[in-house]
């Protein structure tokens, strides 16, 4: 859906940020709204994939 | 603030609106000043933002969204036309 | 095979080496803190091996659990007040299907429900094993990181200070061949690195967005199974003489030798009785005891504690014979160690007016 009033025209448009980084499986999620959480895990992922470590990695997630 | 007009738009967004959680933190965070909450509501029943005129492509938005609900794009035209 | 005198920590960290272990992190606490520093000496003469002395006993075990993730045989230890810090973790590591060996180094007989029940979340248990001198603690301790392997479980090696600091002889071939070790796929080793599908350990295994797993509802299952199979196949115990004992005295642990010392006296002087001791604490070997329990007319269970292997005793014998506890709680004045309990005039006392009792009844 949209708010905008007038259709975006993208034509001579480059894109500099995408929706989220494909490493990300999913955008669904059940926090918060304005959580810092998918802020972080985006940074995370961009930044793995960047310095190109997405193979050689172990996450640990801890609870709570 | 005033915003400089522009004959071609410096930037825009595309917004995945129905994965959008009403936080507002898009708003203050955009460096042109060109989001506003409107009382629009999406799916969910989160109200939503909308896009106003003078957007830089900054991504700041994109950068603090919770719910990847921003995809940013840049006119480079635009800004030869400034300079 | 060669013996050789060893303390235990020493006897119980060599054998710990010798099985494959290469990983001990834990908290210092007596009387666990010998085995800290028996790991590192087996470590250092063994060339090979981490120990780390972390600030806490939960990031000990978690530093373990993580150590068994990657597909290394690795402890950790405490006594019993830190062995109860680190119960989420051994839930964890249960859910989680890791192996990893946990010694606790007690300050006597009340931990009995601790390495029993525990006191993790979910629906687990942990293989207990309860040796009852350092000779019998170099064996254990290698058939705990086999069952640690064999069944993706937490297995609790329950000892204490008297196995800690008495010297006894241990069998010692310095080139004994290390223990082999199954195969992990499992493990996060990095060999998946690359391939796109990374490998997820998860209590609740609901793997990821693109890649679904069981999980929790049939992983939780799947993991009551295996431990309903552990209990089928892995209880363990030793029976004393009991031809003709009518009177079956049930012991656990260092009290065992105490009592097999006093039993022999009392069937030389005359008396029917006899002796039990489960060497795995759980699987607790039910069937076993009711079947020695079956002639007699009443069971005794001399622990140093107020009543805890007594409950599986009687879940066991499951009413068929009347079930009296004639131990009781025991520490000496440091709270460290047993006390006068284990002493065998007390215990032959106890023991000789259990049976005279019944008798008169």
């Amino acid at each position: 859906m949209t708010t905008q009033s007038t259709p975006v025209d993208l034509s001579g448009a480059r894109k500099v940020a995408p929706f989220a980084p494909d490493l990300l499986q999913t955008t669904e999620h059940h926090l918060c709204s304005g959580c810092g959480h998918p802020v972080a895990w985006r940074l995370l992922v961009e930044v793995l994939d960047e310095l190109g470590l997405v193979d050689r990695s172990i996450g640990v997630v801890g609870h709570g | 603030m005033t915003v400089a007009p522009h004959h071609t738009p410096r930037g825009t967004v595309v917004m995945a609106l129905e994965r959008c959680k009403g936080c507002g933190l898009c708003v203050p965070v955009c460096m042109p000043r060109v989001l506003e909450m409107t009382e629009i509501r999406n799916a969910k029943g989160y109200v939503l933002p909308r896009l106003l005129d003078g957007c830089t492509g900054c991504r700041a938005c994109a950068d603090v969204c919770p719910d990847y609900v921003f995809e940013v794009y840049r006119f480079d035209a635009a800004d030869e036309e400034v300079h | 095979m060669p013996l050789v005198l060893r303390e235990g920590y020493d006897a119980i960290a060599e054998a710990a080496v010798n099985a494959g272990c290469r990983f001990f992190a834990g908290y210092p606490m007596l009387p666990f803190t010998g085995l800290l520093d028996a790991f590192t000496r087996s470590f250092e003469s063994n060339g090979q091996g981490v120990m780390i002395q972390a600030d806490t006993e939960i990031e000990g075990i978690n530093m373990a659990l993580g150590a068994a993730a990657t597909g290394a045989r690795a402890a950790t230890g405490s006594t019993g007040q830190g062995i109860a810090l680190m119960q989420e973790a051994v839930a964890e590591a249960a859910l989680n299907e890791l192996p990893l060996v946990i010694f606790n180094i007690g300050r006597g007989q009340q931990d009995y429900f601790q390495c029993t029940r525990g006191g993790g979340w979910g629906d687990y248990r942990t293989i207990a094993l309860a040796p009852s001198s350092v000779t019998e603690a170099d064996e254990l301790t290698r058939l705990a990181f086999d069952l640690a392997d064999q069944w993706l479980t937490p297995v609790i090696v329950y000892g204490d200070h008297l196995i800690g600091f008495t010297q006894m002889t241990v069998e010692h071939d310095p080139d004994r061949p290390p223990a082999p070790q199954p195969e992990k796929p499992w493990a996060l080793d990095g060999s998946s690195g690359g391939t796109g599908r990374s490998k997820v350990i998860w209590t609740w295994r609901m793997g990821k967005h693109n890649t679904p797993g069981l999980g929790p509802d049939q992983h939780w299952r799947n993991v009551a199974a295996k431990y309903d199979e552990i209990a089928q196949s892995e209880p363990r115990h030793v029976t004393g003489d009991v031809d003709g004992a009518r009177h079956l005295v049930v012991s656990f642990g260092t009290t065992g030798p105490f009592v097999d010392y006093v039993v022999d006296e009392l069937r030389a002087a005359g008396h029917p009785v006899g002796t039990f001791r489960p060497i795995t604490l759980w699987p607790f070997p039910s069937a076993a005891l009711a079947a020695a329990a079956s002639g007699c007319d009443q069971v005794l269970v001399y622990e140093l504690n107020a009543g805890q292997m007594i409950d599986d005793v009687r879940l066991a014998v499951n009413g068929a014979v009347p079930v009296r506890a004639v131990g009781g709680v025991s520490q000496d004045e440091s709270g460290m160690r047993q006390g006068e309990l284990l002493g065998v005039d007390v215990m032959r006392a106890r023991i000789l007016a259990a049976i005279e009792g019944a008798d008169r009844r």
